[in-house]
């Protein structure tokens, strides 16, 4: 052995654990906590990045938020909600800085504002009118507490007006839609998964494959594919799918840069060789929230709900009575969805 | 001979194993005309397909085997697990009356460690064979054996029609990315995975300066974030690249031009990649590397290569016929020691003397006579002719390695067990990869 200390290497992989370590500490869950990332898996499924990402439903523990000084919450429209609505800003905010999706830059309170900066991921591929991909992977929330069905058709009807019948003909469709979480939320005739396949076939071709998530996961060349994912964002908005599935070489639908005003972009981060996180500032000066979906008194019931469970049924009704009544509406006169 | 040969329905979706398969399937396929072949395909998920289908494959396979009498049964792939598949058969038929079994092992043969121990109880006394790809696997898992005895070695070949020197191949690829004539390019492909430590050549790969000569690197493969799970470091996805990604932000701007990643690339233009570089390089020391297709197809198109001495890596060294060296590496008691010397002096003596076109050629052809598909039919002849030994049953290193690698569910402990370090368990088993290590071992 060379006893030159100059041309030796040493390695130590015990470093790499200690990086990633706060992702590994679920102590502090609760099962119920801990049971809702696992309903909504695969898209609540961990992944790294030097932003911190973590998921506040999963288990928000202050003590936790503490450890670093930038979080990148992944969370949708009602966790976040109730972060900003029930979250210590005395204890939490400091120099810290949160980054949240930029769709939900209307939740941010003004007391939160400064600690706030906005996100979104994008891929350096994407496609669209006159950009064909060979192959789609198309993924999504599909049962009627978490997702809303008129949605997901329109969601389905936007991605195929941008394809031709021959083209869409010509590419080779995989659908996975998860839907097992009717043990949670519902019988299995509340999840309906029938109406949205129908939609499916009925919007795309007949001519789709459903590979089980095995076979998607161990994939690992999505070049010249287009990943498609149907959420709207009431849980969980930024998913470990989408990463997965551009960071193997895929790309997203190419998107108007409409709803952008007010957004000023400060720095974009490399994900993998194939994506990336845009991180974005915001003139509250320039856009105001013209209500406050904070003030909703629903929210405390919710909280209920999700961190003490209660009669599936009950959550399917009360979801869409607070989900259709207030934000959505609000969602709708934003021109967000 | 009558082979009954089990391979899997499916193409593996191991990246190597993709390769390795169909060349072993071909290898099989040139056996001479003495040797009568018939396939049986399993589905890779065994006991999926058990409890998910009326029409039972395992019952089919005993069938067969009542059927054909074959005088061996030949496990060719890595899935469904050999052990798994035995332990189905042994539901339905006495083991023992099975004909002399023959596997090949593959990497994750620990990751099955605790089914292997499984025939221990059905099979001792059978007569099997297992055949390594390298020497190293071969003593590994000779070292899980009560008895050394019945294990050989062939490789998993190269397919020559895939990989060869091309002379205009390298030249064009060259133009095509800007490469000047006088450039030097180290290429490193495979999995850009934690135990890869693609992160370390390229901090030696920046330590080389020459001042006449400019250096490249090509980084060609998919990051992935396996960890070193069997210490109970399992990385997250979009870790590795993170972390190669912060290395990058530390470097100049002329650094950063000099590192190029290719993401996933096809056999065709992989082969043009390699013929366009100078040097292969990699220091892995990941805990399954019991081959190495990546270098042996760098080798295959004339590539000089430097590998780390582990697993079967160590195998390709030889400095005549074509040119592969070794950087030593030694496992002490703060993890593992890379002697990295040669790397600055390799490619020293490649920015001074290049390669021509013709040595290159000749190098690429003396590989292939070794590592061929073609080049290994008659070792697989003689090894499937020779009289099988009677299984002596697995040890309790193999025992206890299959128990502490299913202590690692959580992920919020490191395994001190399988920690890489002098005087542990870990270094009983692995010393075996580092051929200085288990050379001298023999010499006592």
């Amino acid at each position: 052995m060379n006893k030159n200390k100059e041309s030796s290497e040493i390695v130590q992989w015990s470093y790499d654990f200690i990086q990633s370590f706060y992702l590994n500490n679920n102590e502090s869950r609760t099962e119920r906590e801990m049971q809702y990332t696992h309903y909504i898996s695969p898209f609540s499924d961990k992944y790294y990045s030097p932003l911190n990402p973590f998921l506040i439903f999963g288990g928000a523990d202050p003590e936790q938020l503490l450890k670093k000084d930038t979080w990148l919450l992944r969370d949708g429209l009602i966790p976040l909600s109730f972060f900003f609505k029930e979250a210590s800003l005395d204890l939490l905010a400091g120099s810290r800085k949160f980054l949240v999706h930029k769709d939900f830059w209307f939740l941010v309170p003004p007391t939160w504002q400064k600690n706030v900066l906005f996100y979104d991921v994008s891929a350096k591929k994407n496609y669209g009118k006159g950009s064909v991909p060979e192959k789609m992977v198309l993924m999504g929330i599909a049962n009627d507490t978490m997702a809303d069905p008129e949605e997901f058709v329109t969601s389905i009807k936007d991605l195929a007006s941008n394809f031709t019948a021959k083209e869409i003909e010509k590419i080779q469709i995989m659908a996975y839609f998860p839907n097992k979480r009717s043990d949670l939320w519902g019988k299995w005739q509340d999840e309906n998964i029938f109406k949205y396949a129908k939609s499916i076939f009925e919007n795309l071709k007949m001519d789709i494959h459903f590979p089980e998530w095995d076979v998607l996961k161990s994939t690992m060349d999505y070049q010249n594919t287009l990943y498609y994912e149907v959420n709207s964002g009431v849980i969980v908005k930024d998913t470990a799918t989408q990463h997965m599935f551009l960071s193997r070489g895929a790309g997203l639908l190419k998107c108007s840069d409409a709803n952008e005003k007010g957004f000023k972009l400060i720095k974009t981060l490399s994900l993998s060789l194939y994506h990336d996180v845009n991180i974005f500032e915001f003139d509250f000066q320039k856009l105001k929230a013209v209500s406050n979906p904070l003030e909703s008194d629903l929210l405390p019931y919710y909280k209920k709900i999700i961190e003490k469970g209660t009669s599936p049924r009950l959550i399917s009704e009360g979801w869409e009575k607070w989900y259709g009544s207030y934000v959505k509406k609000y969602y709708k006169n934003q021109g967000l969805i | 001979m009558k082979l009954l040969v089990i391979r899997s329905a499916a193409e593996s979706k191991w990246g190597s194993c993709k390769v390795i398969s169909p060349n072993l399937h071909e290898l099989y396929r040139g056996l001479s005309a003495s040797y009568q072949i018939e396939w049986v395909d399993l589905p890779e998920d065994l006991m999926k397909h058990e409890l998910g289908s009326q029409q039972s494959c395992v019952s089919a396979l005993v069938k067969k085997i009542a059927e054909s009498r074959p005088d061996r049964l030949v496990f060719v792939d890595h899935l469904p697990p050999p052990p798994t598949v035995l332990a189905y058969l042994s539901l339905q038929m006495n083991l023992k009356k099975l004909p002399p079994l023959v596997f090949h092992i593959y990497g994750d043969f620990t990751y099955f460690s605790r089914e292997w121990i499984y025939l221990n109880d059905v099979l001792s006394g059978h007569p099997m064979t297992f055949i390594a790809a390298s020497l190293s696997q071969q003593k590994m898992v000779s070292g899980f054996l009560n008895q050394p005895l019945g294990i050989s070695k062939l490789c998993f070949p190269v397919n020559s029609s895939e990989y060869f020197f091309n002379k205009e191949e390298r030249k064009k690829y060259r133009n095509e990315n800007a490469i000047g004539e006088n450039d030097v390019v180290v290429l490193y492909s495979g999995r850009i995975s934690l135990q890869k430590n693609v992160d370390v050549l390229i901090r030696e790969f920046l330590k080389f300066k020459h001042p006449v000569k400019k250096t490249h690197l090509w980084i060609v493969g998919a990051f992935d974030d396996i960890g070193a799970d069997f210490l109970g470091c399992e990385s997250y996805p979009g870790y590795m690249f993170s972390k190669i990604q912060m290395q990058l932000e530390d470097l100049t701007e002329e650094e950063r031009q000099r590192i190029k990643f290719f993401g996933i690339k096809k056999k065709e233009e992989l082969r043009k990649i390699k013929a366009a570089s100078d040097l292969f390089a990699s220091f892995s020391l990941y805990h399954d590397e019991d081959y190495g297709m990546s270098p042996a197809e760098a080798l295959s198109t004339g590539l000089k290569s430097l590998l780390t001495d582990w697993g079967g890596y160590s195998s390709f060294a030889n400095m005549q016929s074509w040119q592969c060296d070794l950087v030593e590496v030694n496992i002490d008691e703060y993890g593992f020691a890379l002697s990295m010397n040669k790397f600055q002096e390799m490619l020293l003596s490649i920015c001074q003397t290049p390669d021509p076109d013709e040595i290159r050629g000749e190098r690429a052809k003396a590989f292939l006579r070794e590592f061929s598909i073609e080049g290994n039919i008659k070792n697989l002849q003689d090894i499937l002719d020779k009289k099988p030994e009677a299984f002596s049953g697995f040890n309790w290193l193999l025992e206890q390695y299959g128990n502490s690698l299913s202590q690692n569910w959580s992920r919020s402990k490191l395994n001190k067990f399988l920690s890489p370090k002098s005087k542990s368990f870990y270094f009983d088993v692995y010393k075996n990869y580092i051929s200085k290590l288990s050379q001298d071992k023999n010499n006592e």
